[in-house]
């Protein structure tokens, strides 16, 4: 786990980031868990809804969106494949994501190919690197 | 929420990167508002699911508990933005003189420009708008909400078991008209409570004869009130009555050369729309200004989830903006 600009980022999974998204990846039986990372739910506020409107899922799509009382986004898939679970208790109740952002999976999905899901320039795994992703998200938000 | 968003308070950012020019602040007491209006969240018989706490809102967002100090503490470190704070007071004894206090410290510790929401009901003469004024308000906001009295009797009067009494609302209005100035008060009106058009700008017309400005809403349901369930609005109407708005508080017309059809719906302005100038403006948010002259009072999403189209614009409309409020302003759904 690190911290940066007081927001915790585990390091046993991946952060995805093209297109401003802040999506981490954990993969588990060949069967890869995503959810909103802590930059994502600081930034967007008490969430107040999340609709998943896909299944088969294109690396850089929108699946769905994310949504507080003030600030909509759409939700982005890291990877290929095709959605093979919904996690019903985050759709249902969204404030259990911004509580407990990383025990809050939102979608499972089955990778197209596994070996290649996460060989991605958008996909981040180490401290170093989600360190200074995170440092440069901060910068872009300050010069807003 | 936006005003705990702004101070730090909560977490979040408004969609499209709008930031709050003004604090609406609402006065809490333990034993809650003594009102019983069928729309509103602070009515005191509003049915809270027990096992969803997170249904108790007011205008359909969380309202944090803080302190004044804090508040003010707050806004001078995080918000520099702000022009302006709005106290609002509810239906409770105490609310008049709590409302002054918490104005006197923020016109001895800020700099920021101080309105009152005021409750009519709790209110007896024109002496206490004088007081309101000497504790440095300069702006007034009376939420009557209803637009014609037979609405206002069976939303908020005895047709709840509620205390307030259209008459007295106007009387009030007229003595802070008097005491603050003409286009110093704004009544708050609600688009959707089951008027027509023509009642609305009708409403509007006659708060703007009397000296005041209206600043519009549009219902939006209170989970658990006794209009949960009622539609909101269709855009057209919402569109219709703006522009409206704008014509009247501008001086531009009035609503002698309207027009409406035999359901009471605005088919005439009185005027070519394009020949109104700054059209733009006539679909922001309608509210108190800041000292620059700009509505301070700009309620980013106040009316909406941020997923549907906008209906009160905290910020100056887009090109994009302005095409798609010109392609509903004539839809005749209702």
């Amino acid at each position: 786990m690190i911290e940066v600009s007081g927001m915790k980022f585990p390091l046993d999974r991946k952060y995805y980031t093209k297109n401003g998204a802040h999506i981490w990846l954990s993969v588990e039986d060949d069967i890869v868990k995503i959810g909103m990372d802590a930059f994502a739910t600081e930034m967007t506020g008490l969430l107040t809804f999340l609709t998943i409107t896909k299944k088969e899922v294109k690396s850089g799509d929108a699946i769905g969106s994310f949504e507080s009382a003030k600030f909509v986004s759409r939700l982005f898939s890291p990877i290929d494949g095709e959605i093979v679970a919904i996690n019903e208790m985050a759709m249902k109740n969204p404030r259990m994501v911004n509580e407990k952002p990383y025990d809050s999976w939102l979608v499972a999905i089955k990778p197209d190919n596994i070996e290649n899901a996460l060989n991605s320039e958008h996909i981040l795994g180490t401290e170093e690197e989600i360190s200074s992703w995170i440092s440069q998200e901060m910068k872009r938000l300050e010069e807003e | 929420m936006a005003a705990a968003m702004t101070l730090k308070i909560y977490p979040g950012q408004f969609n499209r990167g709008e930031k709050l020019r003004a604090l609406n602040l609402l006065i809490h007491y333990e034993d809650g508002c003594k009102a019983n209006c069928s729309y509103c969240g602070l009515s005191h018989s509003r049915d809270i699911p027990a096992k969803d706490p997170s249904a108790d809102t007011f205008i359909r967002v969380d309202w944090p508990l803080v302190s004044i100090q804090e508040i003010i503490d707050r806004a001078s470190k995080h918000a520099p933005h702000l022009h302006r704070v709005c106290m609002s007071m509810i239906t409770h004894k105490d609310s008049f003189e709590d409302m002054l206090t918490i104005m006197r410290k923020f016109r001895d510790e800020t700099e920021l420009s101080i309105s009152g929401l005021i409750a009519p009901t709790v209110m007896s003469n024109k002496e206490e708008a004088v007081q309101i004024k000497e504790a440095g308000a300069d702006m007034i906001g009376i939420a009557i909400d209803a637009a014609t009295p037979k609405i206002f009797h069976e939303m908020r009067g005895s047709g709840v078991m509620g205390p307030h009494d259209w008459d007295h609302y106007w009387q009030v209005l007229d003595w802070c008209v008097d005491v603050f100035g003409r286009g110093m008060v704004g009544i708050h009106i609600i688009v959707g409570l089951g008027e027509t058009e023509e009642q609305m700008i009708s409403v509007i017309q006659k708060a703007q004869d009397r000296g005041a400005k209206t600043h519009l809403f549009s219902f939006f349901p209170e989970g658990g009130s006794a209009m949960g369930e009622w539609p909101q609005p269709s855009y057209g109407r919402y569109r219709r009555i703006q522009l409206a708005r704008y014509i009247i508080n501008e001086e531009l017309g009035n609503m002698d050369n309207m027009n409406f059809d035999d359901k009471g719906r605005l088919t005439d302005f009185g005027m070519e729309i394009n020949d109104i100038p700054n059209l733009e403006i006539a679909f922001m948010t309608s509210g108190c200004a800041g000292s620059d002259g700009i509505v301070a009072c700009n309620r980013p999403y106040g009316n909406e989830r941020p997923s549907n189209p906008i209906r009160n614009f905290a910020f100056i409309p887009e090109e994009s903006d302005v095409k798609m409020v010109l392609s509903q302003i004539f839809e005749y759904t209702e």
